[in-house]
């Protein structure tokens, strides 16, 4: 594929070689040369596809579950049923969409021409992760064709011991895409480590690869233990342990400890790659350098390491003793210190910046708030006496949506739309965009926030029936649930309409100073034409708008005008 | 030793280099780009230091993953020790000591390799590797009989006897009482030897049609001067070759160690040991040591053939359990074993397979002192699952 040569990207250091080399996305084409491509760009698309459609589907449950909930009593689907969709729903969304989201699509996409490099360390077992993720998805379609699952996406001993839904099928599924996550966190602890640019220190990765870091440490630390678990939980099932079986001396606790020994790290695992994500995107459209870069890097491995340590905040009511709940209770406060040092400093950096509000930006904008209402009604559940009549209601259903998903998800979002003119070399409508930004927006809001006052209501989550003084918040929550499958459905078609009608994108249409906008759009199959040298990357200032082009340049005069932070 | 090619290459991509750009990626300062380096790396000090550090970060994620076991047995094994104290005896610690003393030689012979291949020492490397085999196999020979063992004697995991109707009457009508079946199976020891050593035997003849296939890749690449199928052929005959000496001998050393017939060899008198243990009562002891002189009340009897027989009830095989000091839920102790011995030895099979591909890749001459790196990873592996046997062992086998 021919390229303009005006648009190769300033290099730092030297003379820019004209582009001969094709893209990525043309320099081989087949079945067979995306199936067992080793390019981690061409793996970081693979996941995305994958992904996009498990979030489809478990979004698919999710709107069949608003529906049935729109009147008391049977609407559209049977108690089983009912129990068999949350369950799927949050499986899917947890395992097969949230975990690998970021790290695999985005991730593997960015992070290694982030560093500067020419792929991951160990391109096979990326290309494994990728395999074994579709394996686990296979486990999981299979449970869902044979007999369902109706244990909630926790699978809680005794219950998931005795029940006759496809237990074994689901838990060996989660099984293998554990190992899919580990091979992804393995992969880039190595590539950071070993695999830099020359002249990228430590403080010169982007946020985003700080956050990948340290997601990477708790796939590595956290999921070997859900393996055993599910594997104990197999056993017991299939063979009859005994370990988790209060009849033959075992105790059922035990697993709801290892679960979440695994599934509270998990939920930074879910939520550290979103907020590097919010890193870049805030710099990036306020056209600020980042405020406070070390801080954030280190509360990104701050939050990976404490978030090992409150496992137990799950547990406040399964009989665990009153000094441990104590102790889980503060050491879960200690993890809004980290939360917040990012917050604060996100907040600073858009302080007196020049704020554009591009799609990326507007998603960022609705995470801020989003994640902020989520991680303070974190602190709700945290504290023992709250928790006690919040458990298991809908203020907890309602925190968890507005972290994972109007964190999670909307940062996602946000990437995708930062990163498609570099993935596809197409740009997007972006009137469009940020339509779907705003409905998303109001559309979330709508479905979760009547959550909350459903939950300080009493009404318990999981449940099929409610009495009908609920009935007015439940139907708020399922028109929004619907605006908010509206919004998801335009941001899809902005995408799709890029894909074919798209005009061509320029090397850096957003000025961003990372290495990743310095290659061409979409990158060479080695990423970069010349040897990429590792820089401040937010020095914003010294990118320049050039209008031949509709896209930024470097200038290395500006360099030396470097204004304070 | 190989030299270093000096042409550059660019691994799997297939297509001609495009000037000095594409050079750049090779480089980065270095003008020669070996065949041993993946084209994404920069030098072999890269590649080896990539490879290094994603070993030690799975042998982490590996520990983990026992972790969780070893937590589960901590717990259980607190509130629940009267059950290890009863249940280990029914282990033959000799046969674990010699595991545990064969895997140590093999990270000997293993840590061996790795310094042949660093010195480029391609038979010494062979050699280390086939010896690492042929241990890894006595260690699988000899946890094949003693599970062998344990199955004939339905020592099985908790299940087993709550949910098992194909077992049938050798189930003990759901409850069984180990103790009853150890001594009823205890008299009865040559039948199960011979029958475990059929199952070995039969293992070995199979082995034997499967060394035709290295061999055959071996004469074909040899005529058709084909030499890495010939490599891959040699590397199997001696992993073949190291697995079936290594099981013939963990046979040998259970033939030695375990008693026949109705002679009690000093299996029986480790286990008459455990039950003069101070836990136990003394007269359950004496009942056991003197199973065949008739002391015994006449109805403990009687539960005991009804036992045998399958025709126990429920209260019955709780009165018999009590009387004999038999501690409830015992069989959980095998769930234990089971699902640790074996999910070690899953670990112990997989690092056989991978030490197979490094002997083949070594008669191949591939390693040598700039590129070494598999050999030192698979060593590194191996180290830890010995490790791990490390404690499994003392944890079942050596309970007081
Ligand atoms: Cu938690």
């Amino acid at each position: 594929m021919a390229t303009d040569i005006s648009t190769t990207p300033g290099s730092h250091t030297q003379p820019v070689p004209p582009q001969t080399e094709p893209d990525y996305l043309h320099v081989s084409s087949g079945f067979s040369s995306w199936a067992f491509t080793l390019d981690h760009k061409r793996i970081g698309i693979m996941y995305l596809i994958g992904v996009m459609a498990a979030f489809a589907l478990g979004g698919v449950f999710a709107l069949i579950l608003r529906t049935e909930l729109l009147t008391p009593g049977p609407t559209i689907i049977s108690a089983d049923w009912y129990n068999q969709m949350f369950t799927l729903h949050g499986a899917v969304m947890v395992f097969l969409f949230i975990i690998p989201s970021i790290p695999g699509a985005l991730g593997n996409f960015v992070v290694p021409i982030m560093l500067g490099t020419k792929d991951v360390a160990f391109p096979q077992m990326n290309l494994a992760s990728f395999y074994l993720w579709v394996g686990g998805a296979i486990f999981f379609v299979a449970a869902l064709l044979t007999g369902g699952l109706d244990t909630g996406w926790t699978f809680y001993t005794p219950y998931s011991t005795t029940t006759s839904t496809s237990v074994i099928a689901a838990t060996f599924g989660a099984f293998i895409l554990g190992f899919s996550s580990i091979f992804t966190g393995l992969n880039f602890i190595v590539t950071v480590h070993t695999m830099r640019a020359p002249g990228m220190s430590w403080f010169r990765i982007p946020l985003f690869v700080w956050a990948i870091y340290a997601t990477a440490i708790i796939q590595v630390l956290a999921t070997p233990v859900l393996g055993i678990t599910l594997l104990m939980l197999i056993a017991e099932r299939a063979l009859g342990l005994g370990i988790f079986d209060p009849k033959m001396g075992g105790d059922p606790v035990l697993f709801q400890h290892f679960f979440w020994f695994y599934s509270h790290p998990a939920v930074y695992i879910m939520i550290l790659p979103a907020m590097g994500i919010i890193s870049e995107l805030i710099s990036t459209y306020s056209r600020r350098h980042i405020f406070g870069y070390r801080f954030i890097a280190f509360s990104s491995v701050g939050l990976a390491l404490l978030g090992f340590l409150v496992w137990g905040h799950h547990m406040f009511t399964s009989g665990q003793s009153p000094a441990m709940s104590v102790i889980f209770s503060a050491l879960t406060f200690s993890v809004a210190i980290p939360s917040a040092v990012k917050v604060f400093n996100w907040l600073a950096t858009m302080y007196r910046g020049s704020i554009s509000l591009a799609t990326p930006m507007c998603y960022a904008l609705a995470f801020l708030f989003l994640f902020t209402i989520g991680g303070l009604t974190g602190l709700f559940l945290g504290t023992l006496v709250v928790d006690v009549p919040l458990h298991d209601t809908y203020f907890v259903v309602a925190h968890f949506h507005y972290v994972m998903m109007g964190g999670t998800l909307i940062a996602f979002l946000g990437g995708i739309f930062h990163w498609w003119p570099k993935m596809t070399g197409k740009m997007y409508n972006e009137f469009w965009g940020q339509v779907s930004s705003v409905i998303v927006f109001l559309g979330f809001n709508l479905t979760f926030f009547p959550q909350f006052i459903l939950g300080t209501r009493g009404m318990p989550r999981r449940y099929y029936n409610y009495v009908p003084e609920f009935q007015s918040l439940h139907v708020m929550s399922t028109v929004g649930a619907y605006v908010l499958g509206l919004g998801l459905t335009i941001a899809l078609a902005v995408l799709i309409h890029s894909l074919m009608r798209g005009k061509k994108a320029p090397n850096n249409p957003w000025g961003a100073a990372t290495l990743e906008w310095q290659t061409t759009s979409p990158p060479p199959l080695y990423n970069f034409n010349y040897e990429p040298v590792g820089r401040d990357p937010y020095a914003l200032h010294e990118m320049e708008y050039d209008a031949s082009i509709d896209g930024y340049k470097h200038n290395p005069e500006l360099a030396k005008l470097a204004p304070a932070h | 030793m190989t030299t270093v090619t000096d042409h550059s290459h660019h691994g799997d991509a297939g297509k001609p280099s495009v000037g000095h750009e594409h050079d750049a990626h090779g480089g980065h300062g270095h003008g020669d780009h070996p065949d041993f380096v993946a084209h994404h790396f920069d030098t072999p000090e890269q590649q080896f230091d990539a490879g290094k550090l994603g070993i030690w970060l799975f042998l982490v994620t590996e520990i983990l993953f026992f972790s969780g076991l070893f937590v589960a047995y901590t717990i259980y094994r607190t509130v629940h020790p009267e059950i290890f104290e009863y249940a280990h005896q029914f282990l033959n610690k000799y046969l674990g000591a010699i595991n545990t003393g064969v895997l140590l030689f093999s990270s000997l012979t293993m840590a061996w390799g790795v310094r042949c291949a660093q010195l480029g020492k391609r038979w010494g490397l062979v050699n280390c590797l086939g010896l690492t085999l042929f241990c890894a196999a006595v260690f699988l020979g000899v946890k094949t009989f003693e599970y062998a063992e344990k199955y004939e004697k339905r020592l099985l995991w908790s299940g087993s006897f709550v949910s098992a109707p194909d077992l049938g009457k050798e189930a003990w009508g759901g409850k069984p009482a180990a103790h009853v079946l150890h001594v009823n199976m205890e008299s009865d020891h040559a039948t199960l030897n011979k029958r475990v050593e059929d199952d070995l035997g039969y293992i070995m003849k199979l082995w034997f049609w499967v060394l035709m296939l290295p061999l055959a890749m071996m004469l074909v690449g040899h005529w058709m001067n084909y030499r890495s199928l010939r490599s891959t052929g040699i590397g199997g005959l001696i992993a073949i070759i190291g697995i079936m000496a290594g099981i013939q001998t963990g046979l040998i050393i259970h033939h030695q160690l375990e008693p026949h017939g109705s002679e009690h060899g000093e299996v029986a008198h480790v286990e008459g040991d455990a039950h003069a243990d101070p836990a136990k009562s003394g007269e359950s002891d004496s009942e056991l040591a003197t199973d065949k002189a008739d002391h015994e009340p006449k109805d403990a009897k009687t539960v005991e053939k009804e036992l045998v027989a399958g025709n126990a009830t429920e209260t019955e095989i709780h009165q018999f359990d009590r009387a004999e000091q038999i501690p409830r839920n015992w069989s959980v102790f095998f769930s234990i074993y089971y699902f640790m011995t074996g999910l070690h030895a899953f670990h112990i099979i997989g690092g056989m397979i991978a030490i197979t591909w490094l002997l083949v890749r070594a008669v191949n001459n591939e390693f040598h002192s700039l590129y070494f790196g598999p050999v030192d990873y698979v060593g590194l592996y191996w180290h830890l699952v010995d490790l791990i046997w490390i404690y499994l062992f003392p944890l079942l086998y050596l309970i007081h």
